[in-house]
């Protein structure tokens, strides 16, 4: 036997009654009987525990073995924690083999069909839930987005809509065009750029400053013909970094742009149709410009396999001020408190009746009453 | 020489924008607190109309410049024009209405002028002799409140936040003349037109707005002309239902809204779109039918007077904002309430 440090006492039975330790055995007088000296207080395990509940227990009360019993507490042998070791270990691969969706009794090099014929099951099952996964985050979507916008604040970068990253790639009404019949050299002037300012520097700055940043980072990356925006971030609302930074740069900004209906980098020139309050205003301008979208610029299309496959794997560089060379520009606007909405008490009356005419009287001489007319 | 406040008033060939005189008006009670009269700024081509017109909304004074290069509204002649002046005048506080010119101007004038820029605003107070915003962040869930630290305070007010400064017809005045700040062969964008005049009235300064949603395509009586896929037929069905829509805007003087769900679906051109991501709109009577009332949407028209939904879905979310509901078939109501309101307004 190695390694004794605890001795488990037996009555005349060869029932389990308490436990001494070998220090106790060694230090107290040789005249006091042992039942005087044990502990009674004795935790063991039965013979029929699963080993993994004896590795717990062992764990929890981190001794070095436990007396195993019969039904009857008859002492039948002990546990130690290097016997429970091999059984953790090989429990937790019995556990990662079940997530699988594989059995233990599956080898390595077995026949395929019994691998498939146990994985199948679970593997169906796991698609099931994907599914359900997936269509509780499609019904939610928009709340998602708008939680998202939340944790965006903190980036430099504002988030672009959607379609303006669309347009980017897509460049609508001339997506029949692009990118197929561009030249090499058209190509090279539409090229994306994608690169990230992070800075600590820049927490709390206003969009004067961001839209310096935004600039600076331009005018570093160089070359640039085309700089698309979406209209506004979805947090602050503000709708007015892209306009910003195109006059930081000193270059023309179209805003509010629905349709580029002529890009000829060759020429440097731009027309596009902007949404104004009185319809579609046609406007042509130099290159380089900053372009912000809204969406009528196109449908975000769905990203292919290799798309998404190509951009797990691209690096997006990430630059600092000092990478810019710059200071953090100063910020003037200061955002001192946020408060709720003040909520819109509003008694709502339900208007019914028999008839669609019926209603619309009702309804009529109701709004009639409030006097917005 | 200019006083502290000055007021942007943007205008669409020689017509001044209504919420120029609402931030006007905003212009003077800011001008109550912190002391002095109301600058006025009239850029265009022949709109000493409209210079005019700043005197009897209550300019103590206005800058105007008329030249052909200021004919069509295009950003960078008038922001340089701006911030030249700006420079001169040095003015505390410049406010201009939150249209998409004024927005714009607004943006541009804060990067030449090294100050802040402060959007949207819902209403002002005057602190320590700085303006305090509030201003709708998060679709309208959250208001923020802002001050800048620099001069001048660049501020766009929102549409129908603020109420129109008084005119009086007694009051007059000469309009200071100010030389544009670029010539024609310095300003890099041409104007080559307008395409597709929305026509009627447009949603932002509507009194009355109507809106349509996805359910407008949804009537049961109508077929399609033959020859059409289901798309077409789709979209065939929801320009019907925006005749309707159309109808009832037609007769009470408003305007067309949509939802995004509608204006995805390609029923009507994004120009009517209300919401976070459309236009913000502050009508004094608001219709949505066939609207459910998403929080994007909600964003574009919480703040209107008095809000009408109609729905077939009795647990579509736009009925806990509305003062009136009426839960039932878009494609029978209203057209009645088109026909009952024809027969109270006499039309």
């Amino acid at each position: 036997m190695e390694n004794v440090y605890y001795l488990f006492v037996v009555d005349d039975f060869g029932r389990l009654v308490g436990v001494i330790s070998m220090k106790d055995m060694i230090l107290e007088s040789p005249e006091r009987k042992i039942s005087d000296i044990m502990n009674p207080e004795v935790i063991s395990v039965h013979v029929n525990r699963d080993q993994e509940e004896v590795a717990q227990l062992i764990a929890r009360y981190n001794v070095p073995s436990l007396p195993v019993v019969t039904s009857e507490g008859k002492l039948i042998g002990r546990i130690t924690f290097d016997d429970v070791m091999d059984v953790v270990e090989a429990e937790a691969t019995e556990d990662i083999l079940k997530f699988g969706g594989a059995i233990a009794e599956e080898q390595l090099a077995g026949e395929w069909h019994q691998a498939v014929r146990n994985r199948l099951p679970w593997l169906t099952l796991n698609m099931l839930t994907a599914a359900a996964a997936a269509t509780v985050v499609l019904l939610f979507a928009d709340t998602i987005a708008d939680e998202l916008a939340f944790t965006r604040r903190a980036h430099a970068l504002p988030p672009a809509d959607d379609t303006a990253l669309l347009q980017t790639l897509g460049l609508n009404g001339m997506r029949e065009r692009y990118p197929r019949d561009l030249s090499a050299g058209e190509r090279q002037r539409v090229a994306l750029a994608a690169v990230l300012v992070s800075d600590p520097a820049l927490v709390g700055a206003d969009s004067q400053a961001i839209a310096r940043v935004l600039a600076a980072a331009i005018q570093k990356m160089g070359d640039v013909d085309l700089v698309f925006f979406g209209r506004q971030a979805i947090d602050g609302d503000m709708g007015v970094t892209s306009i910003q930074t195109g006059r930081a740069l000193g270059w023309p900004v179209l805003s509010l742009v629905s349709v580029i209906s002529n890009l000829d980098p060759g020429g440097q020139v731009i027309r596009v149709e902007r949404s104004t309050e009185e319809g579609r205003q046609i406007v042509e301008t130099k290159l380089p410009a900053v372009v912000n979208v809204v969406k009528d610029i196109g449908e975000p299309r769905y990203p292919s396999f290799m798309g998404i496959r190509k951009a797990s794997r691209a690096t997006i560089p990430s630059w600092s001020l000092g990478d810019l060379g710059i200071e953090a520009p100063a910020s003037a606007v200061k955002w001192p408190e946020l408060e709720n909405a003040p909520v819109r008490e509003v008694q709502t009356e339900m208007i019914n009746g028999d008839s669609p005419q019926e209603i619309a009287d009702k309804l009529a001489d109701k709004i009639l009453a409030e006097k917005v007319l | 020489m200019s006083e502290k406040i000055w007021v942007y008033i943007d205008q669409m060939k020689g017509t001044a924008h209504p919420a120029s005189w609402e931030a006007l008006g905003a212009g003077l009670k800011l001008a109550e607190k912190l002391g002095g009269g109301v600058t006025a700024l009239v850029f265009g081509a022949q709109s000493a109309e409209i210079a005019n017109e700043a005197f009897q909304y209550g300019a103590a004074e206005v800058l105007y410049a008329d030249d052909p290069t200021l004919a069509d509204y295009r950003a960078e002649p008038y922001t340089s024009l701006l911030t030249g002046l700006a420079k001169e005048g040095s003015p505390e506080v410049i406010l201009l209405p939150t249209t998409t010119r004024g927005r714009e101007v607004a943006a541009m004038a804060a990067i030449d002028l090294n100050t802040g820029v402060m959007p949207d605003v819902t209403s002002m107070e005057v602190e320590n002799g700085r303006v305090v915003v509030t201003r709708p962040v998060y679709a309208g869930k959250l208001f923020a409140k802002a001050y800048c630290e620099a001069n001048p305070q660049l501020i766009t007010t929102r549409v129908r936040a603020f109420p129109k400064a008084e005119a009086d017809p007694s009051r007059s005045g000469t309009p200071q003349q100010v030389a544009p700040a670029m010539g024609e062969d310095q300003i890099p964008s041409k104007v080559i037109g307008y395409s597709q005049a929305t026509g009627g009235v447009s949603l932002s300064d509507a009194g009355v707005i109507v809106s349509g949603g996805r359910g407008v395509s949804n009537n049961p009586v109508l077929s399609p002309p033959a020859g059409m896929d289901e798309k077409q037929a789709e979209i065939w069905k929801a320009q019907e239902g925006f005749k309707l829509v159309g109808g009832l805007a037609g007769v009470l003087g408003g305007a067309v809204g949509a939802s995004r769900a509608a204006v995805d679906a390609g029923y009507i051109p994004y120009e009517h779109q209300v919401g976070q991501t459309g236009k913000v709109v502050s009508p004094d009577l608001y219709i949505a039918c066939g609207i459910s009332g998403a929080i994007q949407h909600q964003a574009g028209m919480r703040t209107s007077k008095v809000i009408v939904a109609i729905n077939k879905d009795p647990e579509a979310p736009i009925f806990r904002m509305a003062r009136f509901g009426v839960v039932g078939d878009l494609f029978n109501i209203v057209p009645a309430l088109t026909e009952a309101f024809r027969q109270r307004m006499g039309k």
